[in-house]
């Protein structure tokens, strides 16, 4: 189109010369002269046609082509530098596209592999008066039958809630259970079953006898060898037979450690915890909610119908308000997330986005050395009458044909990298499919146009910069450009320095986190404790009391097992607080907060010295106070609970009343038994009888080696009762599985350190390099006028060091301001930590003066002569 | 004589008034027709453009005098009611003009 209409318009030209021509020679004019007289009235043949091209509409094209392809020869003649920038370019990018891909699939694309474009999530809430059961986002059985029933817009809807159950076998253990409506495969479309059928309508309406469950994948592998002959077999869950009827691929449903083994109809709930009939309880919100919309209907409209039905269902419940929200179902959508993600955002992202700004400053630098070169060609193109404008676009075509190439590559490795990331963050393969989609796409681009302008435009500025006499005469060392120049880079050096900092200070506080997570002392032993949990106990079963003594009594005679002690809750496993009615027989007011009142947990006598719990004031209970038909059941209390109730006086002696009165015995420390690194606030034990409560807990102080223990504990309870779900770690391991989740993060802070840390160095390193060499012929004459050696490094040392330590000051005051958004990851460690700025301002200050001492070394070591004479 | 700035457009119309052209032919005869204008030919050729994208001409190859491939140039409908419009304002303007400067020399009288 372009090159047609350009070739019409020379030949045009050159009919009218030949007319001119003509016109002439029959004029009377010599044929030799006619062709140069004509040429003289047409004027400046190349100008004309240059001033008809820029008409064209699609004039840009060409000289964007021109632009590339002069960047291109730019880039081959420079090839090293080149390949320097692109290299650094694509790590920087590669890295960014990588873990946006990677919270593009956790944040904001919904958990679905097969159309997720159709997938909705209904989330309702609730206010008004009305009391609920539950309100963790979920709906009431009876709701969610209305929804499904009435809403035109969605082609399904399915309800689902996840429970933990045991599953008895050779190997019994817990799972999490699927309770689904019937409709969930459909809905979540994993594809077809790898064996049998998933569940069918009915089976959600009666009541089957033996209910029927669809597997996992993950669990028909890991616990039944993934035998194809599973199906029609009978499992047990919670202890109630199960028939097989499928095999469902691995969903992936929510995080990885959350995937359900088994999927069941919702209406087992009853069957398997009788303790909870909520089934149907219209007061229970307790089922999540997910749908297909049909294509034609947007999410607003679906949000708009169910927001009519669910008023519709409010009128039925009076006091209830339903406000509903549907969203795509990916987690960014979900409004606890949501308040979350800015911080996800800025603490993952934001590194790579810092680490490429590193990047793009490096790049400048390098761009800036090459551009000084050129500054009289650029001259020369000025003075003939270039555009700046046009200059401009020219020299960032340079950086922005870089930065394309860099984010081509790292397009391709983001088809990889992400997974690659997670498996070096998780030590497990993705569970699902990381590949780019649009949004990486998108922002892959919105990265390489961004990095290109950051890099390229002020080299490019600079170098437009209007010293022409001064450069067309040839002085490369013109001093004035020079000295603006060299400012523009000592900002350059400041800004690097200040990001590295920042990246650093991240670093530096993870593994101080990490540090204070494992070396926390919550108040108590753990290296020497195993901590048993009975699963199928926790899940409803009621063991017979022979359980129990015989599991006390024949770990108690284990070799090298000094006590044991049961427990209702374990350290770490829970919380069950209790409203406080009388202080010494007056009654004392309501607290009204749930986490104010003290927390109680019934233990066994030797609680206190399996966990080595000091007691300061008092005594413990003895085995003759177990039984809790007593008229005054004694309690041991925390020194938290003595200071609220009895402050300044001593407790033991005195009396409250929860339900029944209770007479305090004891006072020991204070711990962090509820949540790790958080004090629980007043808390107190009673004892624990445990042929009457059944507890859940138990736990052994074993005096050497703990994991021959922990395996004679488990052969214990498998011989009293096979059947019987438990696991059992010690409680230093419950601290390190954790502790593993943070190594992630500080591993990647560890890398992005380093990473930072290298970038400012070659920063600050070229910097100094670079002006060094232009600083050759007056390095050259003041050492002619006497200076010594020692002068010339602590000259070179004095200019390189001032924007480093400028940089340093910036990054502090930065990382400050910015410390509110790491406040919440960091388990207790101040962001502000003094200790963690000093020493990564001390690394970067050590580091930033070998990179300048080496250019130093250089300069010093110049012989006069030739460097007076160089040019 | 140079030409007088934003007249070139008007002059091309009315040289194409009496049928096509070629961009050789209309530089001659504005010279000619006008006696002493002088119109550069460079800048003719972006002016021709310029009119043929607002659709006040068109174009097509065909062969001149002197057996030469030349691109000529013909009027458009909305190219002759341009040429309408500009004439009449060109021309309001020429008498506008002129009744200043007549005034101008009154009052010198």
């Amino acid at each position: 189109m372009f090159w047609r209409r350009r070739k019409r318009l020379d030949e045009e030209v050159e009919s009218h010369l030949a007319e001119e021509r003509a016109d002439n020679i029959a004029r009377g004019m010599d044929p030799a002269t006619a062709r140069t007289a004509a040429l003289r009235s047409f004027g400046n043949v190349g100008a004309a046609k240059e001033r008809a091209r820029e008409r064209d509409p699609l004039y840009w094209l060409d000289t964007l082509w021109q632009d590339i392809r002069f960047a291109a020869r730019l880039i081959a003649r420079n090839r090293w530098t080149s390949v320097t920038i692109v290299a650094t370019l694509t790590v920087g990018i590669a890295l960014n596209v990588s873990v946006f891909s990677l919270l593009n699939r956790l944040l904001l694309r919904p958990w679905v592999q097969s159309e997720p474009e159709t997938f909705v999530q209904v989330i309702p809430r609730f206010s008004g008066e009305y009391r609920l059961r539950f309100s963790d986002g979920g709906m009431s059985q009876p709701d969610y039958v209305r929804y499904h029933d009435s809403a035109q817009s969605l082609e399904s809807l399915a309800a689902f809630r996840r429970l933990t159950v045991t599953l008895s076998g050779a190997d019994a253990g817990s799972v999490r259970a699927g309770l689904i409506s019937c409709n969930f495969f459909d809905v979540f479309r994993p594809g077809p079953p790898l064996l049998g059928r998933y569940l069918t309508p009915d089976e959600c309406t009666k009541a089957m006898q033996p209910a029927v469950a669809v597997l996992s994948e993950p669990v028909w592998r890991t616990r039944f060898d993934a035998d194809t002959r599973v199906v029609g077999r009978i499992i047990h869950l919670n202890r109630i037979p199960f028939t097989v009827v499928g095999v469902a691929p691995s969903l992936s449903l929510a995080e990885p450690d959350n995937e359900c083994g088994v999927w069941v109809p919702y209406t087992m709930l009853g069957t398997l915890r009788p303790s909870d009939e909520y089934f149907a309880d219209p007061r229970a919100q307790w089922l999540n909610a997910i749908g297909r919309r049909r294509p034609d209907h947007s999410l607003q409209q679906v949000q708009e119908e169910l927001s009519i039905l669910a008023r519709h269902a409010d009128e039925e419940v009076p006091g209830r308000e339903t406000s509903l929200l549907v969203t795509n179902g990916s987690l960014v959508q979900n409004p606890e997330i949501r308040a979350k993600a800015p911080v996800i955002f800025a603490v993952t992202l934001g590194t790579t986005v810092l680490l490429l700004l590193l990047a793009c400053v490096n790049v400048t630098t390098l761009l800036l050395s090459r551009s000084a070169a050129r500054q009289r060609e650029i001259a020369v193109r000025l003075s003939l009458g270039a555009g700046r404008f046009r200059l401009l676009r020219q020299l960032l075509t340079e950086s922005m044909v870089l930065s394309g190439v860099a984010a081509v590559l790292a397009f391709l490795i983001a088809q990889r990298g992400p997974a690659a990331l997670w498996y070096s963050l998780m030590s497990v393969p993705a569970p699902f499919d990381l590949s780019p989609d649009w949004r990486v796409l998108l922002y892959c681009l919105a990265v390489a146009v961004t990095t290109g302008v950051i890099a390229g435009l002020s080299p490019a500025v600079e170098s437009l910069r209007p010293q022409l006499s001064e450069s067309l005469k040839g002085s490369s060392t013109a001093v004035t450009s020079g000295q603006r120049r060299s400012r523009l880079r000592s900002v350059l050096v400041a800004v690097q320095i200040a990001l590295s900092l920042l990246v650093l200070v991240q670093a530096g506080l993870f593994t101080k986190a990490q540090r204070r997570f494992f070396s926390y002392e919550p108040g108590f032993e753990t290296k020497q404790v195993l901590s048993v949990t009975l699963a199928s106990v926790l899940s409803g079963f009621d063991p017979p009391v022979s359980f129990y003594q015989e599991l006390e009594s024949r770990v108690s005679a284990l070799p090298g097992v000094a006590h044991t002690s049961f427990a209702s809750i374990a350290p770490w496993s829970g919380r069950n607080s209790t409203e406080v009615r009388e202080i010494d027989g007056k009654p004392i007011p309501a607290t009204r907060d749930y986490n104010r009142d003290p927390a109680r947990r019934l233990v066994s006598p030797e609680y206190f010295t399996v966990l080595d719990i000091p007691l300061t004031r008092g005594r413990v209970f003895t085995r003759n106070e177990l039984t809790s038909n007593r008229q005054m059941v004694p309690a041991v209390i925390s020194e938290a609970m003595a200071r609220r109730y009895w402050p300044g006086q001593d407790p033991v002696g005195r009396h409250f009343r929860i339900s029944a009165v209770h007479e305090v015995i004891g006072v020991c420390r204070d711990l962090q038994s509820v949540r790790y690194m958080q004090d629980d606030g007043p808390f107190y034990y009673l004892p624990l009888d445990a042929h009457q409560l059944k507890p859940p807990y138990m736990l052994v102080r074993v005096s050497g080696d703990t994991q021959a223990a922990a395996a004679a504990v488990r052969d214990i309870l498998r011989r009293i009762d096979p059947q019987m779900a438990a696991t059992v770690v010690t409680l230093a391991s419950i601290v390190e599985r954790h502790g593993e989740r943070m190594k992630p993060a500080v591993f990647y802070g560890a890398i992005a350190g380093v990473l930072a840390l290298l970038l400012a160095l070659t920063g600050v390193y070229g910097v100094v390099s670079f002006s060094v060499s232009q600083r050759i012929p007056e390095i050259g004459i003041r050492m002619a006028l006497g200076a010594q050696r020692d002068d010339v490094v602590s000259l070179v040392l004095r200019t390189g060091i001032a924007p480093v330590v400028g940089g340093l000051i910036a990054g502090i005051g930065l990382a400050l301001a910015l410390s509110a958004v790491m406040e919440s990851v960091l388990f207790g460690v101040s962001p502000r930590d003094p200790l963690t700025l000093i020493i990564v301002s001390l690394l970067l200050l050590v580091a930033a003066l070998g990179a300048i001492w080496v250019p130093a070394r250089r300069a010093a070591a110049l012989d006069p002569l030739t460097s007076l004479r160089y040019d | 004589m140079q030409l007088l700035q934003g007249t070139l457009d008007m002059l091309i119309l009315r040289t194409l008034i009496f049928g096509p052209r070629h961009g050789h032919g209309i530089a001659v005869t504005i010279q000619r027709t006008s006696e002493d204008l002088l119109v550069d030919h460079g800048s003719l050729y972006p002016a021709l453009q310029r009119l043929e994208r607002q659709g006040l001409l068109k174009s097509k190859w065909g062969t001149s005098d002197l057996n030469r491939r030349a691109r000529f140039y013909e009027l458009t409908r909305a190219g002759r009611k341009e040429l309408t419009v500009e004439t009449g304002k060109w021309e309001r303007m020429v008498r506008a003009i002129g009744r200043v400067l007549q005034h101008a020399k009154e009052e010198e009288n």
